[in-house]
C-alpha cells in the first residue's frame, strides 16, 4: 500500500496521461478520483495525514530536503485545490468538446500535485522545480500554437526571473530556507531589485495587465483546458508564489505600491474587456484577469485573507467561467444538456459571491450573466435552447439535484451570515437588471471605440514594436558592422596582408646578396639577445 | 568497485581504435548504403558508453582529484611519460561527448554519401577528444590537443559544405595562433620544470617568463572558445555545415577550450594575468550579448543554434574562471545534460531542414503534422533553455549565484542570453501539403531514451554512482 496519497496521485495522473485515448475510456480517471477521494478525506482529518520528506540529490554539492507536508497555515489551501481539482477533472471528463481527455486529466493531476509541492516548499528548490515542472505541464496541455508560444516564451522568463532572484539570494546569504528569505532586509543591498524582479514573475505568471495577451491567445482553445489553465494551472501558482515569498515583497518599499497599481489597471482593464467583447472565451479569459487582479488588491490591501475565502473565491469563478464557456458551444449544437445545469450553478454562485468580500467581481459576473440571459432570450437560436431545457437528459437532472443540494450544504456551513445580505440582493439586483438591459457601459465602450483596443492586442503589438524590432534591428547592425566590416574586412584582411608582407620580407631576405645576410644575421642577432635579455636577466 | 580499474582507461581508449579498423574495412556498396560503417560506429561509441559506466561506478562524488590513473613510458632520456587520469568531471564530459556523437550518427542514418569517411574521421574525433579529456601530463595534453583538428579539418573541408576557401583559411589560421602558443608555453614549462597538469600551480617562474607562459596558454585555450574576436571563424564554419554529425563535432571543439582552463587553472588565474580578467570578462559579456543578438536576428536556424552554445560557453567559461573550486562539479553536472541536449535539437533540426529544403516548403507549420518530432523538439527547447528537465537546471542556478557572488552585474548581463529563442511553424493555418514527415523510428527510440537520461540526471543527476 502506497503511503502517500500525493505519489498515488502522480502515478494516477501518469497513468492517465499515457493511457490510451480510445480503449477503456473513463475507467483511467477512476484512480485519479480515488486519490483525490483519500487526499480529501487525509486533508480534512478523516484519515491520519502522512508525513512526507526525502532528501533529494539533486545536486552534486548539495542535498535538498523535499517537504510535502502541509503546515496548519497551508493545509485548507491544499484542500481547497484538491477539490477544485477533482471538479475540473470531472468537468473534463464530461465534457463532449473535449477530444484528449485522458491527456488533459493526467496534466491537471500532475498540475495539481506539483501546486501542492509548490505550496509545501519549505526551500528555494522545491519551489523553484515545482514552479518550473507545472510549466512545462501546461505548455502540454496548450494545443493551440500561438498560445503555447507565447505562454512558454513569457513564463520561461518568469521562472529565469525567479532563478534569478533565489540565486542572488544563495549567492550572498549561503541559505536556501524560504523561512528565512525575510532576513534579507537586514543586510542584502538589492532588496528593491528583488522585490521587484518577483513581483514580476508573479505578474507574468498570473495575467495581469501587459502580461495577458498569453491568456488571451488561450480563448482558442476549448472550454475545459481554457478554464484549467486560467484558474487552476499557472495563474494560481503565480498566487502561490506570492503567498509563500510575501515576505520578500516586504524588504522593499516600492513593492506594496506597484502591486497596488498593477492589480487596480487589471481590475479595470479585465472588467473593460470582459463587458466588451462578443466572443464567450474571450471573457472568460478576461474575466480570468478580473478575478486575480482583485486577489492582487486583496492581498494588497487587506489584513488577512483567509485561505477558505480565497478557495471559494476561486471556485465560484471557476464555475462562473466554465458556465459562460459553454454557453457559445451549446448555442451552436443542439441536445448539449449539461450546459444548463452547470450555468445555474453558476448564476447562484454569482449571488453567493455578493455575500463574499468581493463586490467587484460578483457585479461584474451579474452584468455578464445577465447578458448571458438575454442572449439566451432573444437571439434566433433560443428556441433550440429552449427545446434543450425541455429535454433535459436523466444524466443532467441527476447533476443538478446534486448540485443545488452540494451548493446549499456549502452555503449552509461556508456561510452563516448569508441571510444578513438578502435584503441587499434585493435592492442591488434589479438595478443590475436595468445596466445590463440597457447595457450602458458596452454602449459607452463601443462609442469610444474601445473594442478595437480590446481586440487589437495592444501588448503583443507594443512587445514585438518596442522591443523585439529593435532588438533584431540592433542584431542585424552588429552582424554587419561586428562580423563583416570590423572582422572579416579589418582584422583578418590585416592579418593575410601583414602574413603577405612578412613573406615579402623573408623572400627579400633570402636573396642572394650582402645586405641580406648581414640583415638575417641581425635578425637572429635581436631574437637572441631578446631572449637572452627575457629568459637570464629578468 | 572493480579491481585495477586502470585497465578501463585503456579498453576506452582502444575501442574507438577498434572501431576505426573496422569501419575501415567493412564492406560497402550500394545494397548498403553506409549502413555497415555506421553500425560499426554506433556499436563502437554504445561500447565505450559501457566502459564509461563502469568507471562510473568506481568513482566517489565529490572528489575533485584524480581517481583512476594510467600512466605509460615513452621515453626515458627525455623522460616523457603519459599520463591518463580521470575525475567526475572528466567523466561525465567524455560520456556527454560519447552521447553527442552517437546522436549525431543517428542523424545521419539516411545520409549515403561519404558515409565511410564520416564514420572513420568521427571516431577518430572522438579517439582525440577521450585523450584530451584523459590527459593528465603536458605531453598527451597539448599532443591531443592538436590533433583533434586534424579529423575536424577533414571533417569540415569534405563534409561541411564549406564553399568559400576563406573560411578554412580562417580555421587554419585561429588554429594556427593557439597551437604555436601553446606550443612555445609548454616548451618553456617542460624545460623549466617536469610538470604535470596538477602541478602546474607551483612553477616558479620569472616576471616576465610569467606572462609569455601564462597569457599565450590564455589565449591558446580562448581561440578555441567562441569569444570575441575568435567567434567568427567558428561561427562561420558552422553556418555552412548541414550534417548534424559534422555540426555537433564542430561545436564540441570550444569545449576543448573551457576543459584547458579549468584544467590549468582550476581555482583562479594566475596572479600575474588577474588584472586582465575583468577585461576579459567585459569581453565575455559583450560576445554574450552581440551573438545571442544577431542569433536572434539571424534567419538560419543552425546560427541560432551556434549562438545558444556560445552564451552557454561563455557562461560556463565565467563560472570556471571565478576564484573558487566548487562550481567545477555543477559545471560538469550541466555540460553533461547540455551538450546532449544540444546534439538531440541539431539532429532534429537538420532532419526538419532537409525536409523543408526537399519539399521547397516555408517555415510556417512545417510542424503541425509530424507531432513526434514536434514533441521531442519542444522537449529539448524547453529543457536547452533551463526548464527543470535536466541537470541543466539547478546547477545552472548554482553558477549563476557564484557568479552573482563575485560580481552582480556581470551576472545581470547573462539575463541577456535569453533572448535566443528557436522559432518555427508560427501559423497554424499553414497550407495542408505544408507539412513535413517525422523523424523516423529508430532516431525517435533513440531520442526517447536520451529524454529518459536526461530526466533521470535531474531527478537523481549521481544514478550512476555506487
Amino acid at each position: 500500500m502506497a503511503t502517500n496519497f500525493i505519489f498515488i496521485l502522480l502515478l494516477s495522473g501518469i497513468l492517465c496521461f499515457s493511457a490510451p485515448k480510445k480503449q477503456l475510456g473513463w475507467m483511467w480517471h477512476l484512480p485519479i478520483f480515488g486519490a483525490l477521494i483519500y487526499g480529501i478525506a487525509a486533508l480534512s482529518d478523516c484519515f491520519p495525514y502522512p508525513d512526507f520528506a526525502v532528501v533529494w540529490e539533486a545536486m552534486p554539492n548539495l542535498s535538498v530536503l523535499l517537504n510535502i507536508t502541509p503546515v496548519a497555515q497551508t493545509k485548507e489551501l491544499a484542500l481547497g485545490i484538491l477539490i477544485l481539482g477533482a471538479v475540473c477533472v470531472f468537468h473534463n471528463l464530461v465534457s463532449a468538446d473535449e477530444q484528449d481527455k485522458n491527456t488533459l486529466n493526467g496534466l491537471a493531476v500532475i498540475n495539481i500535485v506539483l501546486l501542492l509541492i509548490a505550496l509545501c516548499s519549505t526551500n528555494y528548490f522545491q519551489l523553484l522545480a515545482a514552479v518550473g515542472m507545472a510549466d512545462v505541464v501546461v505548455y502540454g496541455a496548450i494545443n493551440k500554437y500561438e498560445a503555447k508560444r507565447q505562454y512558454i516564451y513569457g513564463n520561461f522568463l518568469a521562472d529565469f526571473l525567479l532563478l534569478n532572484i533565489f540565486a542572488i539570494i544563495l549567492g550572498q546569504h549561503a541559505n536556501i530556507e524560504i523561512v528565512s528569505s525575510g532576513a534579507y532586509s537586514t543586510d542584502w543591498h538589492h532588496r528593491d531589485y528583488i522585490a521587484i524582479i518577483l513581483l514580476l514573475c508573479i505578474f507574468i505568471k498570473s495575467g495581469t495587465i501587459l502580461f495577458h495577451s498569453a491568456y488571451q491567445k488561450m480563448s482558442k482553445l476549448n472550454a475545459n483546458r481554457l478554464n484549467f489553465i486560467l484558474f487552476l494551472a499557472t495563474p494560481l501558482m503565480g498566487a502561490v508564489i506570492l503567498s509563500i515569498l510575501h515576505d520578500i515583497l516586504d524588504i522593499s518599499r516600492y513593492s506594496l505600491p506597484i502591486l497596488r497599481l498593477f492589480a487596480v489597471f487589471t481590475v479595470i482593464w479585465g472588467a473593460c474587456g470582459a463587458l466588451i467583447v462578443k466572443e464567450n472565451h474571450r471573457k472568460c479569459a478576461y474575466m480570468a484577469m478580473v478575478f486575480w487582479g482583485l486577489y492582487f488588491c486583496a492581498f494588497a490591501w487587506l489584513s488577512s485573507l483567509s485561505p477558505r475565502s480565497f478557495i471559494i473565491f476561486l471556485g465560484t469563478a471557476y464555475l462562473f467561467n466554465t458556465a459562460l464557456s459553454l454557453i457559445h458551444n451549446s448555442l451552436s449544437i443542439k441536445n448539449r444538456n449539461s450546459f444548463i445545469s452547470i450555468l445555474t450553478i453558476s448564476f447562484a454562485a454569482a449571488g453567493y459571491m455578493l455575500a463574499w468580500w468581493s463586490f467587484t467581481y460578483s457585479n461584474i459576473i451579474l452584468a455578464i450573466a445577465g447578458e448571458c440571459v438575454l442572449c439566451l432570450l432573444t437571439s434566433q437560436v433560443a428556441f433550440t435552447i429552449r427545446t434543450d431545457y425541455l429535454h433535459l437528459s436523466p444524466f443532467s437532472r441527476f447533476w443538478l439535484s446534486v448540485t443545488i443540494i452540494f451548493g446549499a450544504l456549502a452555503a449552509f456551513y461556508f456561510t452563516p451570515e448569508l441571510p444578513q445580505f438578502i435584503p441587499f440582493l434585493a435592492v442591488v439586483a434589479p438595478v443590475w437588471i436595468i445596466l445590463v438591459i440597457f447595457s450602458p457601459i458596452a454602449k459607452v465602450a463601443l462609442r469610444l471605440g474601445a473594442e478595437n483596443i480590446q481586440n487589437n492586442d495592444l501588448t503583443t503589438a507594443m512587445y514585438e514594436t518596442i522591443i523585439l524590432a529593435p532588438l533584431q534591428i540592433i542584431g542585424r547592425i552588429l552582424r554587419l558592422t561586428v562580423d563583416i566590416v570590423f572582422l572579416e574586412r579589418t582584422v583578418i584582411s590585416s592579418v593575410k596582408n601583414a602574413i603577405r608582407f612578412l613573406i615579402f620580407i623573408f623572400r627579400r631576405l633570402h636573396a642572394n646578396s650582402v645586405l641580406s645576410s648581414i640583415m638575417f644575421s641581425l635578425l637572429g642577432v635581436l631574437i637572441v639577445a631578446v631572449a637572452y635579455y627575457n629568459g637570464v636577466v629578468k | 568497485m572493480i579491481e585495477n580499474a586502470e585497465i578501463l582507461l585503456s579498453v576506452l581508449m582502444g575501442v574507438p581504435l577498434l572501431g576505426i579498423f573496422f569501419a575501415a574495412i567493412s564492406k560497402e556498396n550500394s545494397e548498403s548504403a553506409g549502413r555497415n560503417v555506421l553500425s560499426v560506429g554506433i556499436l563502437t561509441v554504445v561500447s565505450n558508453l559501457v566502459i564509461l559506466a563502469l568507471i562510473g561506478k568506481n568513482l566517489i562524488n565529490g572528489s575533485d582529484s584524480f581517481q583512476i590513473m594510467k600512466k605509460f613510458e615513452w621515453l626515458s632520456t627525455p623522460k616523457i611519460e603519459f599520463l591518463f587520469a580521470v575525475d567526475t568531471f572528466s567523466l561525465l564530459l567524455i560520456a556527454a561527448v560519447h552521447i553527442a556523437v552517437l546522436l549525431g550518427l543517428f542523424g545521419v542514418l539516411n545520409n549515403t554519401y561519404r558515409q565511410k569517411t564520416l564514420v572513420i574521421l568521427a571516431l577518430l574525433f572522438l579517439e582525440m577528444m577521450i585523450g584530451y579529456l584523459l590527459a593528465g601530463d603536458l605531453f598527451s595534453f597539448y599532443i591531443f590537443f592538436e590533433a583533434m583538428l586534424l579529423p575536424l579539418f577533414l571533417l569540415v573541408g569534405i563534409l561541411g559544405d564549406v564553399h568559400r576557401q576563406d573560411i578554412l583559411y580562417r580555421f587554419f589560421l585561429y588554429n594556427l595562433l593557439g597551437a604555436s602558443l601553446l606550443f612555445m608555453a609548454l616548451c618553456i614549462l617542460f624545460n623549466h620544470q617536469h610538470v604535470t597538469i596538477q602541478t602546474i600551480g607551483t612553477v616558479v617562474l620569472s616576471r616576465n617568463l610569467q606572462m609569455i607562459v601564462w597569457g599565450a596558454i590564455f589565449i591558446a585555450f580562448l581561440s578555441r572558445i567562441p569569444i570575441w574576436p575568435f567567434h567568427y571563424w567558428i561561427s562561420s564554419v558552422n553556418v555552412n555545415i548541414s550534417n548534424p554529425l559534422v555540426f555537433i563535432i564542430a561545436n564540441i571543439l570550444p569545449l576543448t577550450g573551457v576543459y584547458g582552463l579549468i584544467r590549468f587553472f582550476p581555482l583562479t588565474a594566475p596572479e600575474i594575468i588577474a588584472p586582465y580578467l575583468l577585461a576579459l570578462q567585459i569581453i565575455s559579456i559583450i560576445t554574450m550579448v552581440v551573438i545571442a543578438l544577431i542569433g536572434f536576428s539571424h534567419r538560419d536556424v543552425q546560427y541560432k543554434i551556434f549562438s545558444y552554445m556560445t552564451v552557454f560557453y561563455i557562461l560556463y567559461l565565467l563560472g570556471a574562471l571565478l576564484p573558487t573550486d566548487k562550481l567545477l562539479s555543477n559545471i560538469g553536472f550541466s555540460v553533461f545534460s547540455w551538450l546532449i541536449i544540444v546534439a538531440a535539437i541539431e539532429v532534429i533540426v537538420s532532419h526538419i531542414e532537409k525536409e523543408r529544403q526537399q519539399l521547397g516548403l516555408s517555415e510556417r507549420g512545417i510542424l503541425r503534422e509530424a507531432k513526434t518530432t514536434s514533441f521531442v523538439l519542444s522537449f529539448f527547447v524547453l529543457a536547452a533553455v533551463g526548464l527543470p528537465l535536466s541537470s541543466m537546471f539547478l546547477n545552472n542556478m548554482f553558477i549563476f549565484a557564484g557568479l552573482l557572488t563575485y560580481n552582480l552585474k556581470t551576472a545581470m548581463f547573462i539575463l541577456l542570453q535569453h533572448l535566443f529563442y528557436l522559432k518555427y511553424s508560427d501559423n497554424e493555418i499553414a497550407e495542408k501539403n505544408n507539412v513535413i514527415n517525422d523523424v523516423s523510428s529508430p532516431i525517435i527510440i533513440v531520442l526517447g531514451a536520451t529524454i529518459l537520461l536526461i530526466i533521470t540526471s535531474f531527478i537523481n543527476p549521481l544514478w550512476y554512482m555506487e
